[in-house]
Parts: structure tokens; C-alpha cells; sequence
């Protein structure tokens, strides 16, 4: 008994997709609301019941029907065309068993995830790991979009890294580990600007409105994933629920948590996750796209500037003045 | 196979020539008050993701070879709306004389619904796309 409650963490990948569908249900329709447009909608007219009934489940229709489509590979395409798609799938889901899902509990099980002292670059490593598998099965395709996407997207990579990572490390200075799982607290009061800063990277993680340089739909058509299709688009699709969610809930368990019992833990991750999505969604709404140097530029001042002023603001805090 | 489209239509929109008139009204269609997004619709930028391509204009000869490949290139199962009084026919553009015509859209590619009108109003985008999604 004890054994399969300690396993309860190998659900992780499964919690990932639901809630992920529902936090992209929430990005398309914040995003509609803002424009003053109605969104998918949640009950359709009496007049469309016949083609569906409610769209709440709109990004799992997506999925499906990207899997069953037919997938066109391209003559020029290597066969990491189709491993990278799968790659960064089985990143992605690496990646969930390291962030913690509602850790209420005491022990092993009530972790919520696997930990061990240095889990926190572990998840650096996978999260690196999703977009490297993406850019190889991109730049693999021999399309033109696809390399100016993929340089696009390392650029971006290489300047959004450093202050991801700083301001997760102040974090490690105050709680003196590694692990994901000590880490956690409400540091949004502790730490204000290591939550911004983390924030800001994760917006370019998952390219968020004013960072969807690498994927500008208007420009450069969909840059990596320009040839893809059906299937393996539709897994590209699945990793992106995922790592919306995986991120989501890093950021709860990293700034906005708080110890709790039971059921009252998962209402509070779950109620978390959302109000990070929804303020994911708004940024998404509000903002126009950078340029890439403009985008670049900006992260290499205001956001290192900011993650390095979180690092300080630690070790004051640690160690006194 | 086509319950699934109908649940998520992906809507690739090939210009074909013609003047930009029908496709001021695609746009109108995605805005606020004719929102075609309630239905699921998304608008992609790349035939590979489509399920089903809008076509307006009156195909230029030389834009024959494009549109051929560009549906070569959406994967099965997929749909083709002719849009416009030039999609259909050829609308304004059609004369004797006009040497720079290859025709309209389904002399090229085999077409599932026409919207007629110069340019048809969203209402009639909406219908005609409603209709794709009710085809068998
Ligand atoms: S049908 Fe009319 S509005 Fe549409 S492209 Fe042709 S001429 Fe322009």
C-alpha cells in the first residue's frame, strides 16, 4: 500500500494534459475576450448542436484531429524530422514528474513529484531539452523558415536562460538547496524580482505574445514547425499543453505556495495554476511582438538586470549586509 | 473522418489573384461581431496545418502552379471553398480577351462549396463554412 501511494507522482504526466487543455481553453478565450470577441464557445446555439455542443474541449479536438491526419514528410526532411516531435514529447513528460503537483502531503507521496537535492537543474536540463529536441526536428525539415525560426529561437534561448536561472538560484541561496521541493514557499513577498524574472522567462519559454518571435505566424510562417503535419504536428501540439501546464505549475510551487492539507493543497495549486495562466493569457492579449534584436536586447538588460538584482536581494537576506 | 474537422476546422486562406476586397471580409469575419472563432475556427499560416483551404480570386496563370502545389501540400482529409464572384467564375475578370486567366478555382482543384458575391458578405462566409463542416 504504502509502495503505490509513493508512486503517486507517475499520475503527473496525465494531471499535465487535463489541466494543460483547460489552461489553452483559457489562453484562446482571454484572448478573444480582450479583442471584445466571444472565444469558443462554452454552449453553442441551439442551431449548431448538430456540429458541436460546447467547445470546452476545444484544444483535445485540435489533438485528435492532428492524429488523425495525414502526415506529409517532406523529400528533403532527415529522419530527425520525426524523432525530434517525439524527443520533446518525452522531455516534456520528463518533465512533469520533476514539478510538483500539489505537494500537501508528508513523505515521498505527499512531495507531489520526484525530488532529489539538486532536482532544480534537472528540470533546467529538460526544459532545455524540449526546445533543442524541437530545433534539431525543425532545421532536420531543410526548410528555409524553419532555419531562420530556429536561429531565432537559440538566440532567444541563450539570452532568456540567464535570468531564468539566476532568479531561480536566488531562490536556492535562500533556502540553501537545490531541490524544487525546499524551494517552495510564497517567495512572490520574499522575492519579488526573482518572480518577475522568472516570469518574463517563462513567458519566452513558452513563446508568449511579445517573445513568439521563433514561431511569428505572420512572418515567417510557423518558423520550426513550418513542415510539419498530422501526426507529428499534433504531438508537437501535446507538448505544448504540456509544458504550458509543467510551467504554470513551477511558477505556483516556486512563488505562490503555501502549505496546506490535503484536498485544501490541490485547491490552492489548482486555483494557482489558473490565475498563472489567466495572467499568461492577458500578456499574451495585450502585447505586440518584439523584434528579435529588440526582444534580445531587452532580455539581456531588464531581465538580467532584474534576476541579478533578485540574487542580491537574497544573499542581503541570507547573509546580511 | 470528417466528424473530426468538423470539431476543429484549421482554415488556410490562399489568395488567387484578384483584388483584395473578399479578403477584407475574411477578416471581418474573425473580428468581434461575426467572431468565427465561437465555432473553433483557427486561422493558420501554413497549408501543412489546414484542413481546409479558402481560396479567393480568380487564378491568375501565374499563380496556377502555386495554388496546385499549395493543395498538394494541405494533408487528407481536406476541404476547398471557392470564394467570391471570382472564385466561382471568374466574376469581373472574365472576358473573351483576358489572355492572364487560367480560370476559376475549380478548373484547377476540386472544390467543395462556393460562396458567390462581389465580395459575399461574412454572413455568407460563415454559412458557406458551416456547410463544409456539415459535409459528410
Ligand atoms: S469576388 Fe469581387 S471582391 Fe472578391 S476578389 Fe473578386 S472582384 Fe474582388
Amino acid at each position: 500500500m504504502q509502495a503505490a501511494t509513493d508512486l503517486v507522482w507517475l499520475l503527473n504526466p496525465v494531471i499535465a494534459f487535463v489541466v494543460g487543455l483547460v489552461l489553452m481553453f483559457n489562453l484562446r478565450k482571454v484572448f478573444a475576450r480582450v479583442q471584445s470577441r466571444r472565444g469558443p464557445l462554452l454552449w453553442l446555439p441551439d442551431r449548431w448542436k448538430d456540429i458541436n455542443r460546447s467547445k470546452l474541449l476545444q484544444p483535445l479536438y485540435d489533438i485528435e484531429k492532428l492524429l488523425s491526419k495525414k502526415t506529409i514528410i517532406p523529400h528533403t526532411a532527415t529522419p530527425f524530422f520525426t524523432a525530434g516531435p517525439i524527443m520533446a514529447l518525452s522531455f516534456a513528460v520528463l518533465l512533469t514528474l520533476f514539478v510538483p503537483v500539489a505537494a500537501g502531503g508528508t513523505g515521498a507521496a505527499g512531495k507531489g513529484a520526484v525530488d532529489f537535492a539538486f532536482s532544480l537543474v534537472i528540470v533546467f536540463y529538460l526544459l532545455v531539452g524540449v526546445t533543442m529536441s524541437i530545433i534539431i526536428g525543425g532545421t532536420a525539415s531543410a526548410s528555409l523558415f524553419a532555419a531562420i525560426g530556429g536561429v531565432r529561437e537559440i538566440e532567444l534561448m541563450l539570452a532568456n536562460e540567464i535570468p531564468f536561472i539566476l532568479g531561480t538560484f536566488a531562490l536556492a541561496i535562500t533556502a540553501e538547496s537545490l531541490s524544487v521541493h525546499e524551494m517552495m514557499g510564497f517567495n512572490l513577498i520574499f522575492n519579488p524580482f526573482a518572480a518577475m524574472a522568472v516570469f518574463i522567462a517563462i513567458l519566452v519559454k513558452l513563446h508568449i505574445k511579445p517573445f513568439d518571435i521563433p514561431e511569428a505566424d505572420a512572418e515567417i510562417v510557423g518558423g520550426l514547425t513550418t513542415e510539419y503535419s498530422g501526426k507529428l504536428l499534433g504531438i508537437l501540439e501535446i507538448t505544448k499543453v504540456i509544458m504550458l501546464f509543467a510551467l504554470s505549475a513551477l511558477f505556483v510551487d516556486l512563488f505562490l505556495w503555501v502549505p496546506l492539507p490535503g484536498l485544501w493543497a490541490w485547491a490552492w495549486f489548482l486555483g494557482g495554476v489558473l490565475v498563472v495562466g489567466g495572467a499568461i493569457g492577458f500578456v499574451n492579449a495585450l502585447f505586440a511582438r518584439f523584434r528579435i534584436d529588440q526582444a534580445t536586447k531587452w532580455l539581456f538588460r531588464f531581465s538580467t538586470l532584474l534576476s541579478l538584482t533578485a540574487i542580491a536581494f537574497a544573499l542581503i537576506g541570507r547573509y546580511g549586509l | 473522418m470528417s466528424s473530426r474537422i468538423k470539431k476543429s476546422p484549421w482554415i488556410y486562406h490562399a489568395h488567387a489573384g484578384g483584388c483584395v476586397g473578399c479578403d477584407v471580409e475574411l477578416l471581418a469575419c474573425m473580428g468581434p461581431r461575426y467572431d468565427l472563432e465561437r465555432l473553433g475556427v483557427r486561422w493558420v499560416a501554413s497549408p501543412r496545418y489546414a484542413d481546409i483551404l479558402m481560396v479567393t480570386g480568380p487564378v491568375p496563370l501565374h499563380t496556377k502552379p502555386f495554388l496546385e502545389r499549395v493543395y498538394a501540400q494541405t494533408p487528407e482529409p481536406k476541404r476547398v471553398i471557392a470564394m467570391g464572384a471570382c472564385g466561382c467564375s471568374c466574376g469581373v475578370f472574365i472576358d473573351d480577351e483576358n489572355y492572364s486567366v487560367a480560370g476559376p478555382v475549380d478548373r484547377i482543384i476540386p472544390v467543395d462549396v462556393k460562396i458567390p458575391g462581389c465580395p459575399p458578405k461574412p454572413e455568407a462566409i460563415i454559412e458557406g463554412i458551416i456547410k463544409v463542416l456539415r459535409m459528410k
